[in-house]
């Protein structure tokens, strides 16, 4: 092994006055570095030891009569969804949200895609954000800005957002937009107080999407895309009370789900959306399923703001 | 590049000492090669210097302009949603995977022929894993609000892991580049005063922290490298695979594989090994360093290559075949897309020019020398940053509901700042190069010695089996 | 014929046991009595006699909807279908209904009879006070938590620690040997068989 021979130094140049200070100097750099080594981890050990939750209170959560807490759902019927054919309009749910929330151009939160049936027919689908139970969304994200309410709802809190993405790389339904420049602020947009319930006005750099209109629904009325459909196919409804409204007809939720034989999307991924369809492609209000094709969406407010920029998706 | 009166040796096979050379004016030579560098600077260094200064100022101005303007000035959107700023700090991830490869795990195998190159890949691994983190910072469309990061971090996020990683990686990284750097600091403590500018030597001294080649400084040294070399390749390992995690833990078809930690590990220590062959090559070259940096290096290095390159097309064998018997719902479109339309040309070129080509450039004896291996490993690591590349993109690609498939194309200010990463890379090494000591001079001349003391026991030729020295 | 029917609601309170409470509210015309009562607050059960003789009628169809109102709109519900027993007794289950009073439509079709009739009847649905659906976010795997990973964590730290503090011990070490020399570059070994042959070969 070593021994341990020392050597007798020979005169070396000395930085005069400084000999006692290197020493010091080293001492502190070295204290220094330990100090700040575990800088990364030092936070959320704290804080982890003295318990934190994901879910954060955006004011109290929104209950029932009976004081249970609300567990928000929708239940499309594509029975009678023909992605406003009929009408003749691009489609009206994705419309209102739209114009209700100030949703910046390309962004449509509640979107109708035009899927394949079997047999080579096709049928509409609007698809709002999912509000799974299990979601990827908020798995994945870093500092907890989007998050699970108690309502089952997942909301997105652009304030503390950092713009990774990694939530839009997670979602399974392509339900997650990005504010890519800056979107315009509309006129009655420019007072709005943001919150998480109600996102006016965006952001540039941060996540947006659906967020199951809960200021509306706090103050009794129904979401923009429920109020907003010709044919009342979409129903909001409350799991915990086990009712829900497509604005004209009042149904049991669970009674209407079991009866028609609902269905989620993409259940096989174990998400557990709180939205559920009815089987059909609009032959309630008398849709052909070969007459394929919708109108393109539109964003009517953003025309008339100044300084409107646009992406594609 | 001229160096001074470094001549090549007759014995450039790098084999052991002729009895007839004394060793001190081998010794004297070492030291030279060690010193030339940081002593004499030539005019082609400040024009290079100058070059990649010029290259990252543009990359600044781009940034800036990404700033004010927002994210949108790129080509992702939010069907793609990750593109070159991720591809890239993938890739630079994977290559810092050099030096825990070539110090920690040839030093833990005490395998001799790595000590010429220990330094060079310990370097790489510093300045790769910064310019990869910065990369992730670009990347963000809040980077003002990067401190939420530490504020409100949540344990359960990939990106959390990564930070975590990294900064442990980075920090066990700077003191394993550090510690064996010790005893060479203070030979340039020692013999470069006068030599070279004052602030350097008060550098030196600082950061040689008094070391005397005591041995109660020998013991300590080899303690922390030990506990450093050991705890470096867990840490290594973890590093890329939570990197891969940020795509393995997402529902998206080609992302959603178990095998993605392995194999980001297996192609970070494969571009890894390539980056330090075309280091290598070049400071080699520049700085005249044939005598200690041998074609046995090369081509040992090739044949680690080679290695790796088996794996990963074990990997994608694996993974292709297990998904592509099954086709479930999207990787019919993924394998389309990946192997016959948009994204052919990236895949096949990984595939025969970065994975098959480099294994037959090694595997034949008439390529088997250092301009093959060379030619190899730029092969390789343009085709990993080519890999990663496709695997980002195309995995976005890929529907998740009936939407016609969108397209990526990456704008000016991507390129431009991730060039600008690059000439960052190449900056720091050009500068590392000037200031501290690229060969490890003691480990060179241990190795050396125990050739002199031990000459029976030692087998001559290159590719013959490594003698574990005593105290590695 | 027609005859006053006497709908009675019985309420029977669960969990908490509080007396019951009894609403009787003069329903439409009908020929048969009907009873309802709350079994539990998932189930009414209606009880059909007829007005004359107060025989139980068995084999009749009922069927039970309840008015509710849900974000600004108010509607009937359907609670369900059920048979009445040989004791004219049916059991409609049900999922749940909102505490509170509601209004329920109770429609049968007597065994004689053709078309369905009609009687209405108020009843007070308990609550439930236990949340029956609990949000939560993600997956929670017993044992796997953020304690294991900050142990982990702190660990690897911890030995990293012990490495900077090796570097203090060389500074240290090196300080109590005093001023430096300018010496060769040379490996351990060098340093011993140099010392053991007593030379200074390499200077």
């Amino acid at each position: 092994m070593v021994d341990d021979q020392r050597d007798v130094p020979a005169p070396r140049p000395r930085l005069d006055g400084l000999q006692i200070g290197r020493r010091g100097f080293l001492r502190v750099i070295a204290l220094g570095a330990l100090g700040f080594a575990p800088l990364p981890i030092l936070p959320s050990l704290i804080r982890a030891a003295l318990g934190g939750s994901v879910v954060r209170s955006m004011g109290d959560a929104a209950r029932a009569p009976s004081g249970r807490i609300r567990q928000w759902t929708m239940i499309i019927d594509l029975r009678h969804c023909d992605g406003c054919q009929s009408v003749g309009k691009p489609p009206q749910c994705t419309a209102a949200c739209i114009q209700g929330h100030f949703a910046p151009e390309p962004m449509e939160w509640i979107e109708v895609f035009e899927g394949d049936l079997p047999g080579g027919g096709t049928q509409f689908i609007p698809t709002p954000c999912q509000q799974c139970q299990n979601p990827p969304c908020v798995n994945v994200c870093p500092v907890a800005a989007t998050f699970s309410t108690p309502e089952g709802t997942v909301l997105i809190d652009q304030d503390r957002c950092i713009g990774c993405r990694i939530c839009m790389a997670a979602c399974p339904y392509d339900r997650r937009f990005f504010n890519w420049g800056k979107a315009p602020v509309p006129p009655e947009a420019q007072l709005a107080r943001y919150s998480a319930e109600h996102q006016v006005p965006a952001k540039r750099g941060t996540v947006m999407k659906c967020d199951f209109c809960p200021d509306m629904i706090r103050s009794g009325t129904l979401p923009y895309c429920v109020q907003g459909c010709p044919k009342h196919a979409i129903y909001y409804g409350d799991l915990e009370e086990d009712v829900a409204t497509n604005g004209e007809e009042v149904v049991a939720a669970s009674r209407f789900l079991s009866g028609n034989q609902a269905y989620r999307l993409k259940e096989n991924l174990g998400t557990k959306p709180r939205v559920y369809y009815v089987a059909g492609h609009g032959e309630a209000v008398g849709r052909d399923a070969f007459a394929k094709g919708r109108m393109p969406t539109k964003w009517p407010w953003a025309e008339t703001v100044n300084g409107a920029k646009t992406w594609k998706r | 590049m001229e160096a001074l009166g470094n001549q090549r040796s007759r014995r450039e096979g790098g084999g052991p000492l002729a009895a007839a050379e004394p060793r001190a004016s081998w010794l004297s030579r070492l030291e030279h090669a060690a010193f030339a560098p940081v002593t004499e600077t030539s005019r082609w260094y400040y024009l290079w210097v100058a070059f990649l200064l010029l290259v990252i100022a543009w990359g600044v101005y781009a940034y800036s302009h990404q700033l004010r303007e927002g994210l949108i000035v790129t080509g992702m959107r939010d069907r793609i949603s990750w593109g070159l700023y991720i591809t890239t700090f993938v890739f630079f991830i994977g290559i810092s995977h050099a030096g825990t490869l070539i110090s920690a795990i040839l030093r833990v195998s005490q395998a001799r022929w790595r000590t010429p190159i220990t330094r060079m890949a310990e370097f790489i691994t510093v300045v790769a894993l910064v310019s990869g983190a910065i990369f992730v910072i670009i990347d963000l469309g809040r980077p003002d609000r990067v401190l939420n990061v530490i504020r409100y971090g949540r344990w359960q996020s990939p990106i959390i892991w990564d930070v975590l990683a990294i900064t442990t990686y980075l920090t066990a990284s700077i003191a394993y580049l550090f510690l064996p750097m010790i005893p060479d600091l203070a030979l340039f403590r020692d013999r470069l005063a006068g030599r070279v500018a004052p602030w350097r030597i008060w550098l030196y001294d600082l950061l040689s922290v008094r070391w005397r080649g005591t041995g109660a400084q020998w013991r300590s040294m080899g303690t922390a490298i030990t506990t450093a070399m050991i705890l470096i390749i867990p840490i290594a390992v973890s590093v890329h695979t939570v990197v891969s995690w940020i795509f393995a833990m997402t529902l998206r078809e080609p992302w959603n594989s178990t095998i993605f930690g392995a194999f980001f590990v297996a192609g970070a220590i494969f571009s890894g090994i390539a980056t330090l062959i075309i280091v290598m090559a070049v400071l080699r070259k520049v700085y005249h360093l044939e005598e200690y940096i041998t074609e046995k290096h090369f081509v040992y290095l090739g044949y680690m290559l080679a290695a790796f390159a088996l794996i990963m097309i074990y990997g994608n064998v694996s993974e292709y075949v297990t998904t592509g018997y099954k086709l479930e719902e999207g990787a019919e479109f993924h394998f389309r897309q990946l192997f016959l339309e948009q994204f052919a040309g990236f895949y096949w070129f990984y595939f025969i020019g970065g994975l098959v080509v480099p294994g037959l450039l090694v595997l034949f004896p008439r390529t088997r020398n250092i301009w093959g291996v060379v030619a190899a490993a730029l092969l390789v690591d343009v085709a990993m940053w080519v890999e990663r590349y496709f695997i980002v993109v195309s995995g976005f690609r890929v529907p998740l509901m009936p939407y016609e498939p969108s397209s990526y194309a990456p704008t000016w200010v991507e390129l431009s700042i991730m060039v600008a990463g690059f000439a960052l890379f190449a900056l720091l090494i050009t500068l590392f190069v000037k200031v501290f000591p690229i060969i490890a001079v003691w480990e060179v001349a241990e190795d050396q010695e125990s050739i002199e003391t031990a000459p029976a026991r030692r087998p001559l030729a290159p590719g013959a089996t490594l003698d574990p020295a005593e105290g590695g | 014929m027609s005859s006053q029917i006497v709908v009675k609601v019985i309420l029977v309170s669960i969990a908490l046991g509080a007396a019951a409470v009894a609403l009787a509210v003069p329903a439409s015309a009908s020929h048969v009595e009907a009873e309802i009562t709350t079994e539990g607050p998932a189930a009414l059960q209606v009880k059909l006699r007829s007005a004359d003789q107060g025989l139980p009628i068995a084999n009749a169809a009922v069927t039970l909807s309840a008015d509710e109102s849900f974000g600004g709109v108010a509607g009937r519900v359907e609670l369900g279908q059920a048979s009445t027993d040989q004791n004219g007794v049916a059991t409609v289950r049900f999922h749940r209904l909102s505490a509170g009073d509601h209004q329920v439509r109770i429609e049968y079709v007597a065994p004689s009879e053709t078309e369905p009739e009609v009687a209405t009847a108020f009843v007070t649905m308990p609550g439930i006070t236990s949340q029956v659906y609990r949000s939560s976010a993600g997956v929670h795997i017993p044992g796997l938590n953020v304690s294991l990973l900050i142990a982990l964590v702190a660990t690897v730290w911890a030995i990293l620690l012990s490495v900077a503090l090796r570097v203090i011990a060389i500074a240290r070490a090196g300080a109590d040997a005093g001023a430096p020399s300018p010496q060769p570059p040379r490996g351990r070994r060098a340093d011993k068989s140099i010392s053991r042959a007593g030379a200074t070969g390499g200077r």
